[in-house]
C-alpha cells in the first residue's frame, strides 16, 4: 500500500515538471497555432541560464527564475519576429522552422560546453520532507506548486484582463482581432515571448532536480506533446492536468509494467485520444476548426 | 465642406487577379451611402482595402483629412473607423460581454468602456439578456447586432457594414437596417454599407453607388436609383 501511495505521489510530483513545461507549449500553440518543437530547447536554455546565473552571481535557481524569465521572454519575441512572422502565411514551414532551432539551439549548446553534463547543489537539491511514511524532494514540491500558479494565473489573466481577452480574440479570429484594433503581429510576440519565458521558468525550477545536458530538452518536449493533446489543444488547465494524468502513467507503467516502457504507454494513449477524442479531455469543441479555419 | 471619407481612383485584388479597377467615392458626415451590385463585384474587396485589410494597389483613401491609404487594419479603431465584417465574424468561444469590451479595446481609460457597454445594452437589450452567454450561441439576427454593437464600442465615425443581410430573414434585415438607421440619427455616424439586397439597401441610404465587375457604372441618390429602370432590371428582380 505504501508503495502504491509513493508511486502515486512521484507521478503527481513528475506530472507538474511536465506540466510546467506543457502550459507554454500550450499558449504558444492556442494562439500562433504554432507546434513550438524547440521548446524542450528553451527549457535547456532556461537550465543553462540558471546554472550561470548560480555559478557567476550565486544566485539561487529560485531567485535566478526572475532573470531566466525575461532572458527567454525577449528571445522569444526575436524568435517569433525574425524566424515566424515572415513565414506567417506557411505554417508548415513554421514547423519545420522550430524543428531546425531544435537542432541548432541542442548543436550550439553541446558545441560550447562540450557535451559535458552539469549539475549544480543548491540548499533545495537534496532536501526531502516526510509525508507520512515517505520522503517528499522539495524542489519538486517547489515545481509542482510553482505550476499550479502559473495555471491559475494565466487562466486568471487570460479571462480577466483586457490583454488576455485580446489574446483569445486573436486566437479565435485574427482579422476581427485587427477590426478591433488588436496587432496581431505584437501580440504574437508577447505570446511566444510568454511562453518562452514560461519554459525559462520551467529551467530554473528543475535545475536543482536534474543533471543538465544539451540533449535534456528532448525529455520534456516528448511528454509534453503527450500531455497537450491528452488535456486538450489551447487548454490551460488541459495542460495543467493533463501533466499529471502522463505523470502518473508514466510512474504507474513503470513501476507495474517496465520502467522501458513508459514511454511507449504514453503514445499508446496519445494515438488513443487522437483517435478517440481529438479535442482532448478540456479543449473546446470545434476549437481546432477556429485554429485552422483560412484567416486571410 | 469635406467629405469624411473620399477614395479616389482605388485599385486592389488578391494577388495578380485585379478586383477592384479605380473606383472613386465618397461619404459625407451623417450619410449613409449604400455600394450595391452582384455577388462577385468586388464590394467586399472595397471595405477591405478602405479598412486596411488588403492594402490597394494604386489610388488614395483620405479619412478625416488623412491620408490613410497604406494604413495597417489595426489603426482604424483609433481614428474612427470601424467594420462589420460579413457574418459579423463574433469571437465564437468568448462571451457577449467580452465581444463587446473588445469593441472598445482601444479605449484605455476602463471605467469609459464600461459605461460604452451598459449604452449599447440598453440600446440593444436582447444583448443584455445575452450578456454571458458565448457568442456562437447566439442566433443569426443575435449575432448581426452584436457585431453592429461591437463595432459602436469604439465610437466610430465611419461603420462600415460587409453584407448585413446575408443569411438572416427580410424582417430581421429590417430590424438591423432601423438599428443601424437609430444609430446614425442619434449619434451622428455616417454609414457605408455593401449590400447585395439591393432593394433593402436602397431604402435606407441616402446615396447609393453601383459596382459592377470592379468598376461603378452607376450613382447617385438612393431614390433615384431605386426608381431607374436599370437598375431594377439587374439589381432588384423587378
Amino acid at each position: 500500500m505504501a508503495s502504491f501511495a509513493g508511486v502515486l505521489l512521484a507521478g503527481v510530483l513528475l506530472g507538474g515538471i511536465y506540466s510546467l513545461v506543457a502550459i507554454g507549449l500550450n499558449l504558444i500553440f492556442g494562439v500562433i497555432r504554432v507546434v513550438n518543437f524547440a521548446q524542450g530547447e528553451f527549457v535547456m536554455l532556461g537550465m543553462y541560464a540558471t546554472v550561470v546565473a548560480y555559478t557567476l552571481l550565486h544566485l539561487d535557481p529560485y531567485l535566478g527564475m526572475l532573470l531566466v524569465f525575461p532572458l527567454l521572454f525577449v528571445f522569444g519575441m526575436a524568435v517569433q519576429r525574425f524566424i515566424l512572422q515572415p513565414l506567417q502565411n506557411e505554417p508548415m514551414m513554421q514547423i519545420f522552422a522550430t524543428f531546425g532551432m531544435l537542432m541548432l539551439l541542442q548543436n550550439v549548446v553541446l558545441a560550447v560546453t562540450g557535451g559535458t553534463a552539469v549539475s549544480i547543489r543548491t540548499p533545495a537539491s537534496g532536501l526531502t520532507i516526510a509525508v507520512g511514511p515517505l520522503q517528499v524532494s522539495v524542489a519538486r514540491v517547489v515545481a509542482l506548486l510553482a505550476v499550479t500558479v502559473v495555471a491559475v494565473g494565466l487562466q486568471w489573466a487570460l479571462h480577466t484582463t483586457m490583454t488576455g481577452k485580446a489574446v483569445r480574440a486573436v486566437a479565435q479570429d485574427r482579422r476581427a482581432a485587427r477590426l478591433m484594433g488588436i496587432d496581431v503581429e505584437r501580440t504574437y510576440m508577447l505570446t511566444f515571448g510568454f511562453g518562452a519565458g514560461l519554459a525559462g521558468v520551467a529551467g530554473a525550477l528543475l535545475t536543482p532536480i536534474f543533471t543538465l545536458t544539451p540533449q535534456i530538452g528532448g525529455n520534456f518536449i516528448l511528454p509534453a506533446f503527450a500531455v497537450v493533446v491528452l488535456g486538450g489543444l489551447g487548454s490551460v488547465w488541459g495542460a495543467y492536468i493533463g501533466g499529471f494524468l502522463i505523470g502518473l502513467t508514466e510512474a504507474l507503467a513503470g513501476f507495474y509494467l517496465d520502467p522501458a516502457l513508459k514511454q511507449a504507454v504514453w503514445f499508446a494513449i496519445f494515438i488513443l485520444v487522437l483517435v478517440v477524442r481529438p479535442t482532448g479531455l478540456f479543449g473546446v469543441v470545434g476549437a481546432e476548426e477556429v485554429g485552422l479555419r483560412v484567416q486571410e | 465642406m469635406s467629405a469624411l471619407l473620399t477614395v479616389t481612383a482605388l485599385h486592389a485584388g488578391y494577388g495578380t487577379v485585379p478586383v477592384l479597377r479605380g473606383v472613386s467615392l465618397y461619404v459625407n458626415a451623417g450619410e449613409i451611402v449604400a455600394i450595391v451590385g452582384a455577388n462577385g463585384a468586388g464590394k467586399s474587396t472595397l471595405l477591405g482595402a478602405i479598412s486596411g485589410l488588403l492594402p490597394p494597389t494604386g489610388g488614395t483613401i483620405m479619412f478625416r483629412g488623412a491620408d490613410v491609404t497604406a494604413r495597417p487594419a489595426h489603426r482604424g479603431p483609433a481614428s474612427g473607423m470601424a467594420l462589420v465584417p460579413e457574418g459579423g465574424r463574433l469571437f465564437p468561444f468568448l462571451t457577449v460581454e467580452d465581444n463587446l469590451l473588445l469593441g472598445g479595446f482601444t479605449v484605455a481609460d476602463k471605467a469609459e468602456r464600461l459605461r460604452r457597454l451598459n449604452e449599447v445594452m440598453e440600446t440593444f437589450p436582447i444583448l443584455g439578456e445575452r450578456r454571458f452567454q458565448l457568442a456562437g450561441k447566439l442566433s443569426g439576427g443575435e449575432r448581426q447586432m452584436c457585431a453592429v454593437a461591437r463595432a459602436i464600442m469604439s465610437r466610430p465615425a465611419l461603420m462600415m457594414l460587409d453584407e448585413p443581410s446575408v443569411g438572416l430573414s427580410p424582417l430581421m434585415v429590417e430590424r438591423i437596417l432601423a438599428a443601424v438607421q437609430t444609430l446614425v440619427a442619434r449619434i451622428g455616424l455616417s454609414v457605408l454599407l455593401v449590400e447585395q439586397n439591393t432593394v433593402e439597401a436602397l431604402e435606407v441610404a441616402d446615396r447609393a453607388y453601383v459596382l459592377d465587375h470592379g468598376n461603378f457604372v452607376l450613382d447617385g441618390p438612393a431614390r433615384t436609383l431605386a426608381a431607374d429602370p436599370r437598375v431594377q432590371q439587374a439589381y432588384m428582380g423587378l
